[in-house]
């Protein structure tokens, strides 16, 4: 019984002008999106390499390790394949300095392409967020009112078939007739991908994939079984379509945007403008008193090598080690300065990831904006990628630190007892290769997010079924 | 007769339960909107007021002017007035930039940024009136006609002797008055907010954009109004108009927009950002090692000689670099802008769009004031290097000044080194408002064109409409 009910719902829909718009919607914008990213990555896999190539030739033409350290080095960050279907914050490139002496610092270009600012770009995510979320609605209004009013419920229900078979066929039909396209879609796009060699998704990649399909599903569910349950409640499907726009523009437009600025209020953290302002007021004021010593200490030395110079009792050796001992005196100070800067950066950072964390609790409210976190995350091109790319960064600048350090060190050794210098050479230099998380640890990560879709979309569902199990449908 | 009809529509329409979801949607999405802008906008002043002030006393603790030429100076522009209503391409804008002699005007590397604000795009009003006005007017306007028919109210209606083209045009006036009031309603109390709250004033250039730009919101509600129109006089079940109109905006206003600019790319090719890094840092690179070369190459034995090359040399490497650095840049820019051109001309297709475009010129954070800002970077280079190059006349030789005792000066608050008012401030004011009128014009126009064709699609049916 089922079954009949079932396919009947699915034909029904299948045969209608709404099924024609949201396959035609759909393939398009999926596929077309999924095309031009898919240009969009190799162009930057392209640039990742030659990057990666340039950057290396040039610190291995510096003059020494002590260049090195002052010059320090370039590094990029391979973009993830998954960026193709979840574009996520894939649009803020940036090129990494890393300094021996310096705090890593992010790179942009003077000139990028605004357009893509004033419009977001309409990739997999985006038309499951925005545009399905609509068509979900768009399918479910008038399933329980729409037949009400055509008077065919009641026709319905005087056959011998249990309502509850009735609803629950009705979710199924439905939500197979709203997912169908949007598979076939996402079939399509990974037939794109497949057929271009040269993007090399890997196993992990396609687990990726699928996922962000299944939390799309998920997300749809969701939506979908609101619609179901607005059906039921209202009388006429034309309150229940003004409803459902309505929460569709508040949950869907509005309250993402507005979740940030909402964590703001509660864990207010200052502006990246305000930073930079404490930034430098603090290393003005504590840099004035460190510079001075420096200078008072270097005008002392320097008073001290003339005299020692002037005394002809100088060994090469002396020297050498005099302006060792001065250089390191530059990088002491160099040393200070990061020092203090790290001490005012390092709580404003804490304080960002929470408010970011808050803001994520705050907009748990909304599927949508669970549904961005999440896929955008399963991508690795969202909040944990971030976070986790900083670090990486962060750990980056150490290794790079130490290796510059033992490189200096052993060079001065050789030097000292050999009276030869070693040469230069980066051959031994640690790579920054920088990759996301793993698809486990992005899955555990979101998980919960997952879990709180799927309970969405059952308790959506659970209202439905008992608002139409209990409602006089013949009044 | 038309005010008649046009005010029994206004009426009706009042009185629904529709009207007042939107009504309370409306003001509290306007409000909500105008508050967030102002608390971020008054941030904004106030650590732009620190900046400047910062800068000021950076220059005054500089020991002399070779300090200046090294370390040179990291600024911005000031917060948008306008910002409140128009987010645009601020965010590209208001970069921080630092100038410094030997390398130019850069973009002042950043650390950590709110990855949130990049996810979702800001609530600003544009974006209210983009996305919640259209699918408002829409939502007023679907029923007009084929509802009244299903009703029956239609017939009724034209057995009087009411003349078809009247009963439309009264439709139209009133059914638009009902969408307008209200919104100009709130955007007056988003106004009042914006002087409550925030820490601004508006001059009479500043006061024309405004007008200019609520009506162009003006102009964008009406789009949709008479497609709805058209479609509700085109069909003849209020359902059918409904999903119409739904798959229609969803195509106008999401999917198009978004998907055009990136179709665009397809025809137009462009270098990316990090390949012009590093044809940038390649051509450096090149120079850098003719120096060493040549320098190697310079007659050493004569001491004043060899100074003399050296600084000819390093003059000439100087200016070689960054007239490279230039050129690459200029043909980049001329790739992308040929790229953004065509992502307009493209995208324009859909209403949205040209009104995005045109509002974000109209509020100093479109397209055209990003082009401005490219050039004013080399302005701004080139006029800190005059400054640099007065204060070395004015100075003459280095004095034998020793830094500890300027950094003591400071402490005791002695005056600058060298006179800090001919640094030049970096003050971008965005493109004159006649350049932003005209900019915004193929906006306008299209806007009116798309009303024009709605409207007369709208008459021309319900002409032609059979009432059963």
């Amino acid at each position: 019984m089922l079954k009949i009910l079932i396919v009947k719902e699915f034909l029904e829909h299948v045969m209608g002008f709404r099924f024609l718009i949201i396959s035609v919607l759909c393939l398009a914008m999926v596929v077309t999106g999924i095309y031009i990213l898919r240009a969009d990555y190799l162009a930057r896999l392209n640039d990742y390499e030659a990057n990666t190539v340039m950057f290396r030739e040039d610190t291995s033409k510096e003059l020494s390790y002590r260049h090195l350290q002052l010059a320090g080095t370039f590094v990029d960050t391979r973009p993830a394949a998954t960026q193709i279907p979840v574009y996520g914050l894939a649009k803020e490139h940036k090129t990494v300095h890393i300094g021996a002496l310096k705090l890593p610092r992010f790179q942009t270009a003077r000139s990028v392409n605004p357009i893509h600012i004033m419009f977001p770009v309409a990739d997999l995510l985006f038309v499951v967020a925005t545009i399905m979320s609509l068509l979900a609605f768009a399918m479910s209004f008038d399933a329980v009112s729409g037949e009400r009013e055509n008077g065919t419920l009641q026709l319905l229900m005087s056959y011998s078939v249990p309502r509850d078979l009735v609803i629950l066929a009705k979710w199924i039909g439905g939500y197979m007739a709203l997912t169908t396209p949007f598979i076939l879609a996402a079939l399509g796009g990974a037939v794109i991908i497949v057929s271009s060699s040269e993007i090399g998704f890997s196993v992990q990649d396609w687990l990726a994939y699928g996922l962000i399909v299944a939390s799309s599903m998920l997300f749809m569910a969701v939506m979908f079984s609101i619609g179901i349950l607005m059906s039921a409640l209202f009388r006429e499907s034309a309150t229940a379509i003004a409803v459902l726009v309505f929460l569709w523009v508040t949950g869907v437009m509005i309250s993402p945007n507005a979740s940030p600025h909402l964590a703001e209020l509660i864990t207010p953290v200052k502006s990246s403008d305000a930073i930079e302002n404490e930034v430098n007021e603090t290393v003005a004021i504590q840099g004035r008193a460190i510079r001075k010593n420096f200078y008072d200490k270097k005008d002392a030395f320097l008073s001290e090598y003339k005299k020692m110079k002037k005394s002809k009792a100088k060994t090469n050796e002396e020297l050498k080690l005099f302006q060792d001992t001065y250089a390191q005196m530059e990088i002491d100070l160099r040393l200070d300065f990061e020092r203090i800067e790290k001490e005012v950066r390092n709580p404003h950072t804490k304080a960002l990831h929470h408010q970011v964390n808050v803001a994520r609790q705050v907009s748990r409210l909304s599927p949508v904006a669970s549904f961005v976190y999440v896929s955008t995350d399963l991508a690795a091109t969202g909040l944990q990628k971030h976070f986790d790319h900083l670090d990486a960064v962060r750990n980056y600048q150490e290794t790079f630190r130490e290796y510059v350090d033992d490189r200096i060190e052993r060079r001065n050794k050789i030097w000292r007892e050999t009276g030869e210098d070693p040469g230069y050479s980066i051959d031994n230099m640690p790579e920054f290769d920088y990759r996301p998380p793993s698809v486990r640890d992005r899955l555990l990560t979101n998980l919960v997010d997952m879990a709180a879709l799927a309970i969405q979309a059952m308790i959506f569902f659970m209202a439905s079924f008992l608002v139409f199990v209990r409602k006089d449908l013949l009044a | 007769m038309i005010l008649q009809i046009a005010r029994k529509e206004l009426l009706a329409h009042i009185l629904s339960f529709r009207f007042s979801v939107f009504l309370i949607l409306l003001f509290l999405l306007t409000l909500g909107s105008v508050a967030v802008m102002t608390l971020k906008f008054n941030d904004e002043v106030a650590s732009y007021r620190d900046g400047v002030s910062q800068i000021d006393r950076a220059l005054s603790e500089y020991a002399n002017i070779r300090d200046l030429q090294n370390a040179g100076l990291t600024s911005r522009k000031g917060p948008n007035r306008l910002g409140f209503f128009s987010e645009g391409i601020e965010k590209l804008l208001a970069r921080p930039v630092s100038v410094v002699a030997d390398t130019g005007v850069e973009i002042a590397p950043t650390f950590e940024t709110n990855p949130i604000l990049s996810l979702f795009p800001t609530p600003d009003l544009i974006y209210i009136v983009n996305i919640v006005l259209s699918l408002i007017a829409l939502l007023s306007t679907y029923d007009a006609v084929c509802g009244e028919s299903e009703r029956g109210t239609l017939k009724l209606v034209l057995s009087n002797s009411v003349p078809k083209y009247k009963l439309i045009l009264g439709k139209w006036l009133g059914g638009y008055l009902s969408v307008i009031l209200p919104f100009t309603v709130s955007v007056l109390a988003g106004l009042a907010l914006i002087f409550a709250l925030a820490d601004v004033s508006f001059n009479s250039n500043d006061t024309i954009r405004i007008i200019l730009l609520v009506l162009l919101c003006l102009i964008y509600i009406s789009v949709f109004f008479n497609l709805g129109l058209f479609i509700s006089s085109s069909t003849r079940r209020t359902g059918t108009a409904m999903m119409i109109c739904l798959f229609a905006w969803v195509f106008i206003v999401l999917a198009y927009p978004n998907t055009s600019p990136m179709v665009a790319r397809l025809f137009v090719s462009a270098q990316n950002p990090s390949e012009l890094l590093g044809s940038i840092r390649a051509s450096e690179r090149d120079l850098n090692s003719e120096y060493f070369q040549r320098r190697a190459e310079l007659d050493k034995n004569d001491k004043a000689k060899f100074l003399a090359g050296l600084h000819d040399l390093k003059v000439d490497i100087g200016q070689r670099t960054r007239k490279e650095k230039y050129e690459l840049e200029r043909d980049y820019i001329r790739q992308m802008q040929k790229q953004v051109d065509v992502a307009q001309v493209f995208s324009q297709v859909s209403p949205s769009s040209s009104f995005v475009l045109a509002a974000s010129t109209l509020t100093r954070s479109g397209l055209r004031d990003y082009e401005r800002i490219i050039e004013y970077y080399d302005d701004y280079e080139s006029e800190f290097r005059e400054a640099l190059k007065e204060l070395n006349k004015k100075a003459g030789k280095p004095g034998k000044k020793k830094i500890q005792d300027v950094l003591m000066a400071k402490e005791t608050n002695k005056e600058a080194a060298f006179d800090i008012t001919v640094v030049p401030k970096f003050d971008f004011q965005g493109i004159a408002l006649e350049e932003a009128i005209e900019n915004s014009l193929p906006g306008f126009v299209l806007l009116i064109v798309f009303n024009t064709v709605f409207f007369l699609g709208a008459f021309l049916q319900f002409i032609r409409y059979r009432v059963h």
